[in-house]
C-alpha cells in the first residue's frame, strides 16, 4: 500500500511540475500578445505545394482524408510581417503562425538549436524517410538552424515541405555536385 | 511452479497457435476495439483460472496505465484538438486518446504474457522444438538439468573445503578457499559431462530411428481450437490488409462507425479471447455434473 502511495505522489510532482512550466489555454496563446509595431519587415511564406502532386503510396490514408493539407498547397500566404531586433526566422515563423492559429510543432534544447517537426499537422516523415520542413531565405538555403539565423529588413523566407531531402524544391546541398555552402 | 489448470492442459501446439495469434493481434494492430478486447479477455480469464504470474495488483496496473496515458501528450504534439498549450507546444486530445490506447495494449500484452509463462512449461517448450530444432530442443534440457545440479554440488564441496582448510577471516584465505572449490567444481562437472555423453550416445540421442516420449493428447477440443485460431488468423489477416479494422489518431480521429465494416473481425476476435475462460469454465460445468 505504501508503494502505491507513493508512486501516486511522485506522478502528482511530476505532473504539478509539468503544469508549472508554462501552462496556457488555447485562448491565451492564441490571444494578442501586444502587438508591436516596426518599422522593418519581413515577407513569409509557408506552403507545402510538393504534397500536392504526391502519389497515393507515399503518404498515409489518414493524412490524406484528414483535410489538413489545403487543396492549393498555401499555408500562410505570402505577406509581409513585422521584424523587431533580433528577431530570426524561426520568431517570424512563429510568431505568424500563432497569429493565424496554426497548429505548431517543434523542439528546440536551446535557443539555437529550434527544430520544425510540423506546421498545420504536416509532419516531418510524414511523406517518406526524405520529407520535412526546410527554409529558404531570399532564395538561399541556410545551413544553420531557423533560430540561428538572424533576419535583415526586407529578406523574403519561405517555408517549404519537401519530399525529396530539398532536392525537389531547389536546393542543391544534397545534389551530385553539392551546393556552395558544401565546403563550409 | 507448476500450475495445473484446464487451459494449460491443452495440447503445446494449441497453446502456441492461440498465443501467437492473440499476442500479435494485440500488439499490431493498433486499434481500440482489439485492444480492449484483448484486456477485457485477460481480466475475466484472471478471475476464472489460476495461471497468469501474480503482477502488482489491480491498482498499480491502473496507475501504470495513467501514467503511460499521461506521458503520452506531453511528448507527443500531434493532432487537430488542442486542450491547452503546455512549454508553448500543444497538448492534444488526439495524444492523450493514443497514450490511453498504448496503455491498454501495453498492459494486456503483460497480462497475457503473465499466463503464457505459467502455461509454456520447459516440457512443452522442449516438446514443440524437438520436432523442429532437435539440437535447441537437447541443449535446453541440458541446461535445465546441469543448473540445479551444479548449484547443489558447488554447495557440497564448499562446504567440505570449509571443514578441511583453517577457517580465517583474512581475504587471502578466502580466496583461497574459493578458489580450491571452484577447481574442485570444474574437475567434477568435467568428469560428469563425459559420463552423460556416453550415457547419451548409449540411449541413441542424434540417431534418426530415435523417438522421444511425450504424453500429450492431441484431442478433439485441441484440434477445435487449432483450427478455429488458423481460420481467425486468416480473417484478420485479410481484413487487416482490405483496411476494414484501420484506425488513425493524427490528424484526426478516426470515427468508429466506418470502421464496423470489421464487425466480423471484432466478433472473430472476441470468441478467440473467451476461449481460455471457455475451457475453464467447461471444466466446472462437469465437475458439477459430477456431484
Amino acid at each position: 500500500m505504501k508503494k502505491v502511495i507513493a508512486a501516486a505522489a511522485v506522478l502528482l510532482s511530476a505532473a504539478a511540475l509539468v503544469f508549472a512550466l508554462n501552462f496556457e489555454t488555447v485562448d491565451d496563446h492564441y490571444g494578442a500578445k501586444g502587438e508591436r509595431s516596426s518599422n522593418r519587415s519581413v515577407t513569409l511564406y509557408v506552403n507545402c505545394i510538393e504534397l500536392l502532386d504526391i502519389d497515393e503510396t507515399s503518404m498515409s490514408s489518414a493524412l490524406r482524408s484528414s483535410g489538413v493539407i489545403p487543396s492549393d498547397g498555401i499555408i500562410i500566404p505570402e505577406g509581409e510581417y513585422p521584424l523587431h531586433e533580433g528577431d530570426t526566422a524561426f520568431d517570424v515563423l512563429r510568431s505568424a503562425l500563432n497569429d493565424k492559429r496554426i497548429h505548431f510543432d517543434y523542439t528546440s534544447i536551446s535557443d539555437k538549436s529550434a527544430y520544425v517537426k510540423g506546421i498545420n499537422n504536416i509532419y516531418e516523415y510524414d511523406c517518406g524517410d526524405l520529407s520535412g520542413w526546410m527554409y529558404s531565405v531570399n532564395g538561399i538555403f541556410p545551413t544553420i538552424s531557423s533560430s540561428e539565423y538572424v533576419l535583415e529588413d526586407g529578406d523574403r523566407i519561405v517555408w517549404m515541405y519537401t519530399c525529396d531531402l530539398g532536392r525537389d524544391v531547389g536546393d542543391t546541398y544534397y545534389t551530385m555536385n553539392g551546393g556552395s555552402d558544401h565546403e563550409n | 511452479m507448476k500450475i495445473d489448470c484446464a487451459f494449460s492442459r491443452l495440447h503445446p501446439l494449441t497453446l502456441l497457435s492461440w498465443f501467437a495469434v492473440v499476442l500479435s493481434v494485440t500488439v499490431f494492430t493498433v486499434n481500440p476495439v482489439f485492444a480492449l478486447v484483448s484486456l477485457l479477455g485477460a481480466v475475466i480469464y484472471s478471475f476464472a483460472g489460476r495461471a497468469g504470474v501474480s503482477f502488482p495488483g489491480a491498482l498499480s496496473q491502473l496507475l501504470f496505465m495513467a501514467a503511460v496515458t499521461l506521458i503520452n501528450p506531453i511528448v507527443s504534439h500531434h493532432g487537430t484538438t488542442v486542450l491547452f498549450f503546455l512549454h508553448d507546444l500543444p497538448v492534444t486530445l488526439e495524444a492523450l486518446l493514443f497514450g490511453a490506447l498504448m496503455s491498454v495494449i501495453i498492459t494486456s500484452s503483460i497480462r497475457w504474457c503473465g499466463v503464457l509463462s505459467t502455461c509454456m512449461t520447459s516440457d512443452k517448450v522442449i516438446y514443440l522444438c524437438g520436432r523442429v530444432f532437435p539440437r535447441l530442443a537437447v541443449l535446453i534440457s541440458l541446461t535445465l538439468r546441469f543448473i540445479p545440479l551444479i548449484k547443489d554440488r558447488y554447495k557440497r564441496i564448499s562446504d567440505a573445503q570449509r571443514m578441511l582448510l583453517p577457517s580465517s577471516d583474512k581475504i587471502i584465505s578466502r580466496l583461497r578457499l574459493m578458489l580450491s572449490t571452484v577447481s574442485a567444481l570444474i574437475t567434477m562437472v568435467l568428469e560428469e559431462s563425459i559420463d552423460t555423453a556416453d550415457s547419451m550416445r548409449a540411449r541413441g540421442i542424434g540417431l534418426k530411428c530415435r523417438t522421444s516420449y511425450s504424453d500429450f493428447k492431441f484431442g478433439t477440443l485441441d484440434l477445435i481450437i487449432t483450427l478455429y485460431d488458423i481460420i481467425a488468423a486468416v480473417y484478420l489477416i485479410v481484413i487487416q490488409k482490405l483496411g476494414g479494422t484501420y484506425f488513425a489518431f493524427y490528424p484526426r480521429i478516426t470515427v468508429l462507425p466506418s470502421a464496423s465494416s470489421a464487425l466480423g473481425a471484432y466478433i472473430v476476435f472476441l470468441v478467440l479471447i473467451l476461449i481460455p475462460t471457455f475451457t475453464e469454465v467447461r471444466v466446472w460445468k462437469r465437475s458439477a455434473l459430477k456431484t
